[in-house]
């Protein structure tokens, strides 16, 4: 948002503090393998909605046929512009372009998606977890996308 | 999400982040962050628009030519584009609805609703190959049967998911509605900016009258602290 549309509520709101800044170094983008991470509440028809306190996530396969479905509990974002083009949340064919492109090295096929109305602090674990299985996957990028 | 990014950074994965809040990821300080001036909702900017969406993120990844240590902060500053041709200039709902009332009762108005929009929705669907209604596993012809059975008596237990709790079954049919008439409107010719189809389905639609008058009826400790129609209602009640 622009800053000064952000809600006085909103951009005030309490937020976690990180006594180291942590700093990965790599490869130029056109070597690396990327996932994106999502805070969205996104998932797969038929798996399983999140709900109020969820703070695990929820895999997104780009060889599965399918739906891609938003259960995220917060009323308070548009959701129009995902119903039109999932893209604009979950740009996962523009990754698949740039890695055609060669912009980017290449696109894993699991992304993820949390959602967002969870504190952070309760999603650590899993998100702890979930990097050892991108460190198995190759995946030395990750693209976060919020919500 | 600058959470998230501090973790997985910690544990030896690189990572850019797309900002939406950029007071926010000014506190937080993930190791790199494109702050970018849309709405919530909409990180890369613009539905389908594929070169904005590719210049977002060309833009997120140039973070990683910065050199270390960080936090490195910028900022996205283009604007959407403005629609620039008479199709995209064009929006309008070309099916005309007759905005029931509380009192008519709703479920025969909103059931004609959906299926004057029907054939955008499969239009929209065939398009892009996917749809994103669905997650409260119930058809929304089902929904509106649901939906009207709680006006009608707002201590209902039937849920008609018995996988999720009634809350959540809840929750989730407003938004699959919701997700239905919002792919029937980006299907009809013309481009809908967020306003434009929140100001039709709350302004001019049964279904977003229904909503409404579900809002001011049910209590909310019934479902929790998640409401379900904030977004895009303005100063309606």
């Amino acid at each position: 948002m622009k800053e000064d549309q952000v809600p006085t509520e909103l951009a005030n709101a309490p937020c976690p503090q990180f006594d180291v800044q942590p700093w990965v170094e790599g490869l130029p983008i056109q070597q690396r393998r990327v996932a994106l991470v999502s805070t969205a509440g996104l998932m797969h028809r038929g798996d399983r909605p999140f709900s109020l306190g969820s703070v695990d996530y929820r895999i997104i396969d780009i060889e599965s046929d399918q739906d891609i479905l938003m259960s995220h509990v917060s009323p308070n974002f548009d959701r129009s512009g995902f119903s039109q083009d999932h893209n604009v949340a979950l740009p996962i064919d523009r990754l698949k372009e740039m890695a055609e492109s060669g912009e980017i090295g290449s696109i894993a096929r699991y992304h993820y998606s949390f959602m967002g109305a969870t504190e952070p602090e309760k999603m650590e674990p899993a998100a702890r977890l979930l990097a050892k299985n991108l460190t198995g996957d190759k995946v030395d990028l990750v693209l976060l996308v919020p919500i | 999400m600058s959470g998230l990014a501090h973790y997985f950074e910690q544990e030896g994965i690189a990572t850019v982040l797309i900002a939406l809040i950029p007071q926010h990821a000014r506190k937080m300080k993930p190791p790199r962050a494109l702050a970018v001036p849309f709405e919530l909702g909409r990180p890369l900017g613009k539905p389908a628009d594929r070169a904005f969406q590719i210049r977002v993120l060309a833009a997120a990844f140039a973070t990683l030519k910065q050199p270390g240590p960080g936090p490195v902060y910028t900022e996205f500053t283009e604007d959407i584009p403005a629609t620039n041709s008479v199709e995209e200039q064009l929006w309008a709902c070309p099916v005309t609805f007759v905005n029931q009332s509380a009192q008519q009762g709703f479920e025969g108005s909103v059931a004609e609703e959906i299926e004057l929009l029907t054939p955008w929705y499969d239009k929209g669907r065939q398009t892009r190959g996917y749809t994103s209604v669905g997650a409260s596993g119930l058809s929304v012809t089902e929904i509106n049967g649901f939906l009207n059975r709680f006006i009608e008596d707002q201590s209902m237990q039937d849920n008609p998911n018995p996988d999720l709790p009634l809350g959540d079954t809840f929750k989730l049919a407003v938004e699959d509605l919701k997700a239905f008439y919002n792919e029937s409107a980006a299907a009809q010719p013309g481009y809908a900016s967020s306003k434009d189809v929140a100001d039709w389905f709350w302004g001019q639609t049964s279904a977003g009258n229904m909503l409404l008058h579900l809002l001011l009826r049910i209590p909310h400790f019934r479902f929790g602290s998640a409401g379900f129609v904030t977004h895009g209602t303005g100063a309606r009640p």
